[in-house]
């Protein structure tokens, strides 16, 4: 397809305030990245805002990371939350939300309400933590998943998605013999696939960020997630947490990174993973996905 | 959670009272592993403690289970730690463990007022095993611990203290202008203003208006920051109601017209990155941002000339400047289901026992086995070295999980020690040296009026839930005034405005909680 | 011209409107769930989360009416002498702030929610119409890097750009011959610099929905508008906007409803007396109540006011979504 001058000059417009855009997100992530590898001498005597380090120094890292395995095993229970939390997040979203996308269904308002009515009114941490105990997930793993295992926002937004689906195509899938089994799975999860992924990055994200549960819920090292080791560590490094700071607070940290350092290498460490998800999830907002499955 | 039904708040405070001497003796153990070879005569109690770690998973296993055998045949106790998590949930996971009482429990810290009810007296406890605790604290801070019926509810952790406000000045830019650090506050605004004209970047910085009231208030009221019995209907008032504070007031809106307080001081800005500007001429706050933040910067910058020292005491038009600071009434507590609550006692008095010129036990709790963790380099002098810098990742170290007397006492004696660096050399921390040479200095600050009251504040919060609301409104009012968005002429409009949010109330249950102590 | 759309809803809705069973009685009802059994069997295990799991603990709900402390247990959350009926509600209600606390609220919300709704919406219009596709992941990938950063970090990134001791904004400012400003105690721009930051930081995240949304448009749809000679404004106007209305409506309705929400630790780490006026929130008064003590009881009361309040306002929401012919809430 040819494009017109109109059309051209609208995407170099386009691109260029989008490139302006992305400056005012990058630079202070930049920032970010930069404080987290300079040295306490370097940050003693650079301005607030450091842009690039003179002498890049990876000592906040090695003060994060070099905690030996309890780093290591706390990467992979937050990694296994991660896969087991989304995964059957999405298990147990997507059939609900696909149960209260059909119009007529019998009760489905009734049944919508019955969740809608969870987003807003909780019990609080009390009776939730008893119920955790009574049920014996008092430190488990599983004490991170099944209490968080549906977001209702997330399900009702999913429903929304699959509401817009055309009804004829279930139609045309039954007349062609389908069982409603092989509508769901070969007619709407395809469909579905750009709000499941979506929804899914939520999931991850979430999990990937949760520590209160596992805070409250878990007493056992090795079964810690990253997030509240490293809130641990940063806690004590940055040695803000005491009215007196006596004595004991000063011979952990004889030597330390500067406390801003040591903040911002934290954000990096739990950035960078959970970032590497997205360009899988982006491949499926590629305009044209509804195109290709219907006629395939 | 148990099924069975629950007493009240009150039926718990009674029970409690009756059975104050007989719960003792009553708390029953349950039979434990004895240890290996001892013939099995005798039960070994095991306890529990809740306490906040550095290491969020504790520290090396094999260090912390030797600490654990050495504490166990010195005093027959076995230790053990619940880790707290970081932070705010350090509270709520603390709250449901006390709660729930299925996991164990036996030492906790926190306010005693809030815990009434559930945790146990101490008296009998350490009358009959925490001789060298009771010996350890100044009968002020057991003040602290006890109700106005004279019933102790814990060991301290905070009480009084004299080292945590000095006004700090720029000592190099004092030295260029030929001045020493001042001594009466005419001397410290004409100090500041020396350096002002040399170097136009000077600011004063006050860390908020509690910090500032701590330094500065008692130069122009008779109470400093503190509050006060009105001699003219006998209630306690708050500080801003003093005589004096509206002196103070326009003292400090004058400093705010000037460009002499920094523009963000009541904004709680970052401090660390403010002192590594090199602005602040004269510093208002809370010491540690200079022992610990200023002295990091220092070094690490490499700092020769530039530095900060602070004036002792400063004497205003009505006395002496400084407040001194009161404290709380944190302590720690023995919650009523503890199994072995006399172990407890004994463990800590263990700590206490070696007194302020032998912190060995201290060292013990906090960095492990001596001769395998540290060593004592010197005894007499007090150098110590570490085998494990400080820096040692969690996995490699004891975490000092069984130390139970952070705070004032132990932890405030061993701030004596000196420690023998790789290289040979010996230094004294500049925040230990400071604590440990003015903890208990109090001549330079006023007294609180009421310094020896444990308040219980959430009885008063139950009494009068507009509490929090009357302090924000003193606080933000204040402020305004300060920076002059309200001008002093307002003042009795203000006073109107407080009686309207409650000060009558807030001055009746102060009073009567005063009162209790001070008949 | 958003009349291809409204056409294919009203015609859905009419569609639809006879599937109602209720009226229909018993026997009908029963017929239907028969039919769909395999959709109930679907259904019933996420169902049973939301007994266990969410109805169960809402006990909790009651100690709201309660002077409740924890240490008593969960049996005391059913004992009728802890009960203190609407007191907690009154005290709110009786503070001196309370006004100043819902309003401030309220408007914060409303700002946040006037100017941080549509921008994400906008940047996924024009993510979406870039040809290039490795410019456009880069440009999604690095737009929501800000969500990333904790609101402590964020905060602390603001009080370095807006300090007077040498923040860059300042530095700017005077190195053009003015003077430097302390922003954060400025009552009149506190609230512009909550809302600015909370765009910065959550636009590019909140685009997300919506490029999903934009990736099931048919894309016959763009050749037709092509063919009758619509420019890529127009393509934008006419198609992808109102082919993703579906998600705009939802997302909407959910933001009304968090309306009462409007940024508790942000609001916290930025505020101070200066501009309490015009900054402190529902849940900022909640916090300071909630200081000294244990208010579990206060602090469920509160929580329970902006619930039903969220309630209320969802509901308005759905019904204005419905009668404009959007899919809402049920």
């Amino acid at each position: 397809m040819k494009l017109s001058r109109g059309e051209k000059l609208f995407d170099w417009i386009n691109i260029f305030v989008l490139a302006i855009l992305t400056l005012f997100f990058l630079i202070p992530f930049l920032s970010v990245v930069s404080t987290s590898l300079v040295s306490g001498r370097e940050y003693a005597l650079r301005g607030l805002f450091i842009l690039y380090p003179y002498r890049p120094v990876l000592s906040s890292y090695d003060m994060l990371l070099g905690q030996g395995s309890i780093v290591v095993n706390a990467y992979i229970v937050t990694v296994a939350r991660v896969v087991v939390g989304t995964g059957l997040g999405l298990a147990f979203t997507f059939p609900l939300a696909y149960v209260l996308s059909k119009r007529r269904l019998y009760g489905r308002v009734p049944i919508t309400m019955f969740i809608f009515f969870t987003m807003l009114f909780h019990g609080g941490l009390i009776p939730n933590f008893v119920l955790v105990e009574k049920i014996r997930l008092l430190d488990s793993f599983w004490s991170m998943i099944w209490p968080v295992l549906i977001n209702p926002w997330w399900l009702l937004i999913m429903r929304n998605f699959m509401l817009a689906i055309p009804e004829e195509l279930e139609e045309a899938a039954i007349m062609d013999g389908a069982s409603p089994l092989v509508v769901l799975l070969r007619v709407y999860l395809p469909l579905s696939m750009p709000v499941i992924a979506t929804i899914g990055l939520w999931y991850a994200v979430f999990h990937w960020n949760q520590w209160f549960d596992a805070a409250i819920y878990i007493n056992d090292p090795k079964k810690l997630p990253l997030q509240l080791i490293l809130r641990g560590i940063l806690e004590y490094g940055t040695g803000q947490y005491s009215d007196y700071s006596g004595l004991a607070e000063m011979t952990e940290l004889t030597d330390p990174p500067p406390a801003e350092s040591l903040k911002a290498a934290m954000i990096v460490i739990t950035t960078l993973p959970i970032l590497m998800i997205y360009p899988f999830i982006q491949r499926y907002f590629v305009r044209g996905i509804m195109l290709g499955s219907i006629k395939g | 959670m148990t099924t069975q039904s629950r007493p009240t708040r009150r039926q718990f405070l009674q029970g409690v009272g009756m059975a104050a001497t007989g719960a003792v003796l009553a708390a029953c153990a349950p039979p434990v592993a004895a240890p290996a070879g001892d013939g099995g005569a005798m039960e070994t109690p095991e306890i529990w403690f809740g306490t906040t770690n550095p290491c969020p998973g504790g520290g090396n296993p094999e260090r912390t289970d030797a600490v654990r055998q050495l504490i166990l045949e010195e005093t027959g106790v076995l230790v053990n730690t619940n880790i707290l998590p970081p932070g705010a949930a350090a509270t709520e996971k603390l709250n449901l463990l006390l709660a729930s009482g299925t996991q164990p429990l036996d030492l906790f810290v926190g306010n005693w007022p809030d815990f009434k009810g559930i945790t146990l007296p101490m008296d009998d406890l350490l009358d009959v095993h925490g001789a060298d605790i009771l010996a350890g604290h100044s009968d002020l801070d057991w003040r602290m611990m006890k109700d106005f019926e004279g019933t102790t509810w814990g060991y301290p952790r905070l009480g009084l203290m004299g080292h945590t406000h000095f006004p700090y000045f720029r000592t190099d830019w004092l030295d260029e202008a030929g001045l020493e650090i001042p001594d009466t506050w005419d001397g410290m605004e004409h100090a500041y203003e020396a350096m002002k004209e040399m170097h136009d970047e000077a600011v004063i910085v006050a860390m908020g208006r509690r910090h500032l009231m701590y330094n500065t208030l008692g130069a122009f009221t008779d109470h400093g920051f503190s509050r006060w019995i009105d001699p003219a209907d006998n209630m306690l008032k708050p500080p801003e109601l003093q005589p004096g504070y509206q002196d103070w007031l326009a003292k400090m809106n004058e400093w705010w017209d000037n460009g002499w307080l920094q523009r963000e001081s009541f904004a709680n800005p970052d401090y660390r990155a403010m002192l590594k500007t090199l602005t602040i001429g004269v510093w208002l706050g809370w010491y540690s941002r200079m022992t610990i933040w200023w002295d990091q910067i220092r070094r690490d910058a490499g700092y020769e000339k530039e530095d900060y020292d602070f004036a002792l005491k400063i004497t205003g038009p009505a006395g002496v400047a400084k407040t001194n600071n009161a404290g709380s009434n944190s302590a720690y507590m023995i919650p009523r289901k503890s199994n072995h609550p006399e172990a407890v006692i004994k463990y800590a008095n263990w700590i206490y026992e070696d007194g302020p010129d032998d912190v060995t036990n201290y060292l013990i709790a906090s960095w492990g086995v001596p001769g395998e963790d540290w060593e004592w380099v010197d005894k007499e002098g007090k150098v110590a070295r570490l085998h494990s810098a400080g820096s040692t990742v969690c996995e490699e170290k004891y975490s000092r999980d069984f130390q139970i007397t952070l705070g004032l006492g132990p932890e405030t004696w061993a701030t004596a020690v000196k420690l023998q660096q790789d290289d040979g050399t010996i230094e004294w921390n500049r925040h230990w040296q400071h604590i440990n040479t003015y903890w208990n200095q109090y001549d330079g600050g006023r007294m609180p009026v009421d310094f020896d009251v444990p308040y219980d504040r959430t009885a008063i919060r139950d009494a009068f839930p507009g509490e929090p609301d009357f302090e924000r409104f003193v606080e933000e009012e204040s402020i305004k005034f300060i920076t002059g968005a309200r001008p002093i002429v307002e003042w009795g409009n203000f006073v109107d405005e407080m009686n309207n949010a409650g000060l009558e109330q807030w001055s009746e249950l102060y009073t009567q909680q005063y009162r209790l102590y001070h008949p | 011209m958003q009349q291809p759309l409204g056409e294919q809803i009203r015609v859905r809705l009419e569609a639809d409107a006879p599937v109602f069973a209720e009226k229909k009685g018993f026997r009908e009802a029963w017929r239907q769930i028969k039919r769909d059994r395999f959709l109930y069997a679907l259904a019933a295990l996420p169902l049973l989360y939301f007994v266990v799991f969410r109805y169960l603990p809402m006990v909790g709900l009651i100690i709201a009416f309660q002077n409740y402390d924890p240490f008593l247990g969960i049996g005391a959350m059913f004992s009728l002498e802890n009960f203190v009926g609407f007191k907690h509600f009154t005290n709110f209600f009786d503070s001196i702030f309370f006004w100043n606390v819902v309003r401030n609220t309220v408007l914060i919300s409303f700002y946040k929610l006037l100017f941080g709704f549509p921008l994400p919406i906008i940047l996924a219009l024009l993510i979406n119409e870039v040809r290039i596709t490795v410019f456009q992941r880069t440009v999604q990938t690095i737009s929501y890097l800000p969500h990333f950063f904790s609101m402590v970090v964020a905060a602390g990134i603001v009080r370095a750009m807006l300090t007077p001791q040498g923040g860059l904004l300042n530095q700017a400012i005077v190195a053009f011959g003015g003077e430097a400003q302390a922003f954060l105690t400025d009552p009149n721009l506190f609230r512009s610099i909550l809302v600015t930051m909370d765009i910065w930081q959550q636009a590019g995240w909140n685009s997300i929905i919506f490029l999903a949304a934009m990736a099931t448009i048919n894309p016959e749809m763009y050749e037709a508008a092509a063919m009758d000679g619509a420019n890529r404004f127009q393509r934008m106007w006419y198609v992808t906007l109102p082919s993703i209305s579906f998600a705009i409506v939802i997302i909407l309705i959910f933001r009304i409803g968090g309306m009462l929400d409007a940024g508790f630790e942000q609001i916290l780490l930025l505020y101070s007396p200066s501009v309490y006026s015009v900054s402190d929130i529902i849940d900022t008064y909640v916090y300071r109540a909630g200081l000294i003590g244990r208010q579990y009881s206060f602090g469920a009361a509160v929580g329970l006011f902006k619930s039903v309040l969220a309630l209320i306002l969802m509901y308005m929401a759905n019904k204005v979504a419905q009668y404009l012919g959007q899919e809402g809430l049920w």
